[in-house]
């Protein structure tokens, strides 16, 4: 296999000899950290001037709009489920609430204390039937996709990044599947 | 009787210091001795002889490298869908997929634009191919398996919906690779798309409401589905593909994202 090897000596350099010691005590906890440090020494050799954290402080107020945002989405789908549905139809906008909820969970929990406590606002007040209703949460899913990208441009913790990213795919999943429901045409429903 | 033993005194006076020096005076006679060697070969190991090595390239993973390795993944995907129109699988009820290939086709060309810009504009070297180990482990088995199939048009389906979710999961993946944030926001703007691509599949394989969420056949084997997890995962993709053997099943392929093994490094 050809396996490349990274450079991580920079980072191995950097462990003292108090850390090795260390590490040999205590079974190779220690160990660990530069390996860690290795993919920081890695992202260093990028093209960018500065390593990105993993966390950083300054992220908390994006990830809180973003979590506001999505307690929006929460609302609108809860709403949805109060109106006459069909059997599959309320299966889906519940995986939908549920989905967003898991976004407010994932959010709120990343950004701890300094969690945002706005309930947000829905966007959509359902009407009608299902099928109806069903051009409205496209939009609404393109939105949310959109905003959380506009948000990785100024997040600088790659863990938030990862975190956002894994909710702007399945956000583009929900409004591909809405939008093919509503049987809307091809490039309407990979557009984002 | 009270006879002396000389012997025992011996061992006492060889004391932790003397065992070290004669231990240390004993490797360096034999390393000396090994050095000494000549150039004389033979099979039997020794002291101070071992095989030349020549040390792996030392290679970097830099914001370049992601974007060349995501053009790549680009065009594995254009090349993959004219591949498959050229075997002329895509026939009868599967014919109108062939419209969606194209569009499909169109859009990870502009793909590849946006990212040979971005290169570019950093002073790197767009790579305007497919990923060579992507295509050959993962592509060209799939193809064959496909053109030999029975259902040689729903085999396609299913590999092109594995490929667009790979390349969704793919964008996913350099996120938190990714050193520069615009640039982060720019591969999901890719990404995103990818995965509608991959929804659009899903329900060309699955249609309707009841293609949407998860759910598994009969026999208990996962159906492909339109919104397939709750988050973006990274995990590899399985898809069955070709004639079945003897037990019945399919092959199943296991797609994965680009690893160290597959990054386009820079020259």
């Amino acid at each position: 296999m050809d396996i490349h090897p990274h450079n991580t000596t920079a980072a191995a350099a950097g462990m003292s000899r108090r850390q090795m010691i260390l590490a040999a005590l205590t079974g190779g906890v220690v160990l660990a950290t530069p390996a860690l440090l290795g993919t920081q020494v890695l992202a260093a050799d990028s093209s960018s001037t500065t390593t990105p954290p993993k966390r950083s402080a300054d992220d908390a107020a994006g990830l809180n709009a973003a979590l506001v945002a999505e307690r929006g989405h929460v609302q609108v789908y809860a709403a949805m489920e109060k109106v006459t549905l069909r059997d599959n139809e309320r299966t889906v906008v519940v995986a939908m609430r549920e989905h967003h909820q898991a976004y407010v969970d994932a959010l709120k929990g990343y950004v701890g204390s300094s969690a945002a406590t706005d309930a947000g606002t829905a966007s959509i007040t359902p009407s009608g039937d299902f099928a109806s209703m069903l051009p409205a949460l496209v939009d609404l899913e393109k939105a949310a996709a959109a905003a959380h990208t506009d948000a990785l441009r100024v997040i600088k913790g790659t863990d938030a990044a990862a975190l956002v990213a894994s909710i702007i795919t399945v956000e583009a999943h929900h409004s591909a599947a809405l939008a093919m429901l509503a049987e809307l045409p091809l490039d309407v429903v990979t557009a984002g | 009787m009270n006879m002396n033993n000389n012997t025992s005194s011996s061992a006492a006076s060889l004391n932790r210091r003397s065992f070290l020096r004669i231990g240390g005076l004993t490797a360096t006679s034999a390393a000396v001795l090994a050095a000494c060697g000549g150039e004389s070969h033979s099979d039997i190991a020794r002291i101070g002889l071992s095989p030349e090595t020549t040390a792996l390239k030392t290679e970097h993973v830099t914001d370049e490298v992601l974007l060349r390795t995501a053009m790549s993944v680009e065009y594995l995907a254009i090349d993959t869908y004219n591949a498959v129109a050229k075997a002329n699988v895509l026939t009868g009820d599967a014919a109108s997929a062939l419209e969606v290939a194209k569009a499909f086709i169109a859009d990870h060309t502009e793909h590849a634009a946006a990212l040979e810009a971005l290169i570019t504009a950093r002073g790197g070297k767009p790579f305007k191919e497919a990923n060579p180990r992507m295509m050959s482990l993962y592509v060209e088995p799939a193809l064959a398996l496909v053109v030999e199939s029975d259902t040689p048009a729903a085999d396609a389906l299913a590999f092109a919906h594995a490929l667009e979710t790979l390349a969704a999961s793919t964008y996913q993946g350099f996120v938190a690779q990714i050193s520069e944030a615009a640039l982060r926001a720019d591969a999901m703007v890719i990404g995103a798309q990818e995965a509608r691509h991959a929804t659009v599949l899903a329900q060309a394989i699955r249609p309707g409401i009841e293609g949407l969420l998860p759910s598994v056949d009969d026999a208990g084997a996962a159906l492909v589905a339109a919104v397939p997890s709750t988050f973006g995962t990274l995990a590899a993709v399985q898809v069955a593909l070709g004639k079945p053997g003897e037990s019945g099943s399919k092959n199943v392929l296991s797609i994965e994202t680009p690893s160290l093994n597959s990054l386009i490094y820079v020259d």
